[in-house]
């Protein structure tokens, strides 16, 4: 039990659950869930290796392809995409020096990276869905191959990490572009002007003495910036000029 | 034209070497920044090695282009009448090949037109140590061809080169086209 006790209590009972605040919470959260999947996309990982050397009875080759389909996903989003959200939740308001804009986006955010990778999980291993992750047409819709409700669960769960991940983007462009009640009126279009480059961009053609000064630091722009590219890199979008 | 493995070879070679210069200019460039003090990197320096990578990229794009063996065939193709065309279906995880066995003769630009019946697949021909001298995508819906010249005498497999589905790792056709001297 003392294992046990370690990992709840951290070491000599340190880790004080109950010392947390909200912020700390939902990020520890957001890592803890990412590291769970990350151990799913290892386990899965040495299966596939070992049945790619040789076949085991324990894996069959339908089985072997849910693996490989689900594999990626649940690595890019159930592990790392809640382990950097979590950790720029947390960053930007600290950086920008307010609230977030709203916790409750942030909980619906967590819980719908971590159900949906869950259910796009279980519906691979459970009905052996297999298109891969590229879901290229027409193959994700070959119910001569496939379970349609198997389908339909994998689909469920991709598109609840996309809106996840929708929640995510907003979150964080409002945290650094919205004035928190009782503040004085911040710029939030300038502000968004600088995380996404615009002011540094319109710099590089003003005189020196006429550039303008950035008013977000450089990783929240850097974080700013990533996260223009973090919805339209999701799966269904980055599959659609392919259909 | 050149053959496909040599093209490969010479791309190796040319994008590592390009990625190494990369990877190495930049270790400099951050140990300069990083030394106590004030950076000893002039931006005109950076910018102009930004510059100068991004020609030589573009370069190495242009130059190789032409090395790609079937981008002329590609470009000329309405000029140009195959000496043979294999029509080929694919269908449920399968190559319906023509029942004569095909064989070309060295020299000859062949059309290979494939049709697919119901998924996407993969039309690739491999040499004997399973290196690949070609592939398409096989759409459904689409006319799918491409011409070849073969240079060389011998055999080659067919194999499918899209995932198809967990059936789809079944679909070769050991020995599908031989090529012979005329």
């Amino acid at each position: 039990m003392s294992f046990v006790n370690t990992l709840m209590k951290g070491e000599q009972g340190l880790f004080k659950a109950e010392s947390l605040t909200a912020m700390q919470k939902f990020t520890l959260r957001f890592v803890v869930v990412g590291l769970v999947y990350y151990l799913f996309v290892v386990v899965e990982g040495m299966i596939m290796r070992i049945v790619e050397v040789e076949q085991i009875a324990m894996v069959s080759q339908e089985q072997f392809f849910a693996i490989l389909t689900a594999h990626p996903l649940v690595g890019i989003f159930g592990s790392t995409y809640s382990i950097v959200m979590g950790a720029f939740l947390f960053l930007v308001p600290y950086l920008m020096k307010k609230p977030l804009y709203s916790m409750k986006l942030a909980h619906w955010n967590f819980f719908l990276i971590a159900g949906g990778t869950l259910i796009f999980w279980l519906a691979g291993f459970i009905s052996h869905y297999a298109p891969l992750y590229t879901l290229y047409w027409p193959l994700p819709a070959d119910f001569n191959q496939f379970n349609p409700v198997g389908g339909a669960f994998f689909i469920l769960g991709i598109a609840l990490v996309m809106v996840g991940s929708f929640f995510f983007v907003i979150n964080i462009f409002k945290t650094i572009a919205y004035t928190p009640e009782g503040w004085e009126k911040q710029p939030g279009g300038k502000l968004l002007g600088s995380a996404i480059g615009t002011v540094g961009f319109g710099n590089l053609f003003r005189k020196k003495e006429k550039r303008k000064e950035h008013l977000v630091s450089l990783p929240v722009a850097a974080i700013a910036r990533g996260d223009l590219w973090m919805w339209p890199s999701m799966p269904g979008f980055s599959s659609l000029p392919e259909y | 034209m050149v053959d496909s493995a040599l093209v490969l070879k010479g791309q190796t070679i040319a994008y590592t070497c390009y990625t190494l210069v990369i990877m190495l200019v930049m270790a400099w460039f951050a140990l300069r920044i990083t030394k106590k003090g004030k950076s000893k990197v002039k931006p005109a320096l950076f910018y102009t090695f930004i510059g100068f990578l991004t020609a030589l990229g573009v370069s190495l794009h242009i130059i190789t282009f032409n090395t790609i063996p079937w981008s002329e065939m590609d470009l000329n193709r309405h000029e140009i009448t195959p000496d043979q065309s294999f029509y080929i279906e694919v269908a449920n995880h399968e190559f319906l090949l023509p029942e004569e066995k095909m064989v070309v003769n060295v020299g000859e630009i062949v059309e290979f037109d494939v049709t697919s019946k119901d998924l996407t697949y993969g039309f690739g021909l491999f040499r004997d140590d399973n290196t690949m001298l070609f592939q398409m995508q096989v759409v459904p819906g689409h006319r799918n061809d491409i011409l070849w010249q073969f240079l060389k005498p011998g055999t080659y497999s067919i194999r499918s080169t899209e995932y198809s589905g967990p059936k789809g790792i079944a679909m070769i056709e050991e020995n599908a086209v031989e090529v012979v001297e005329p």
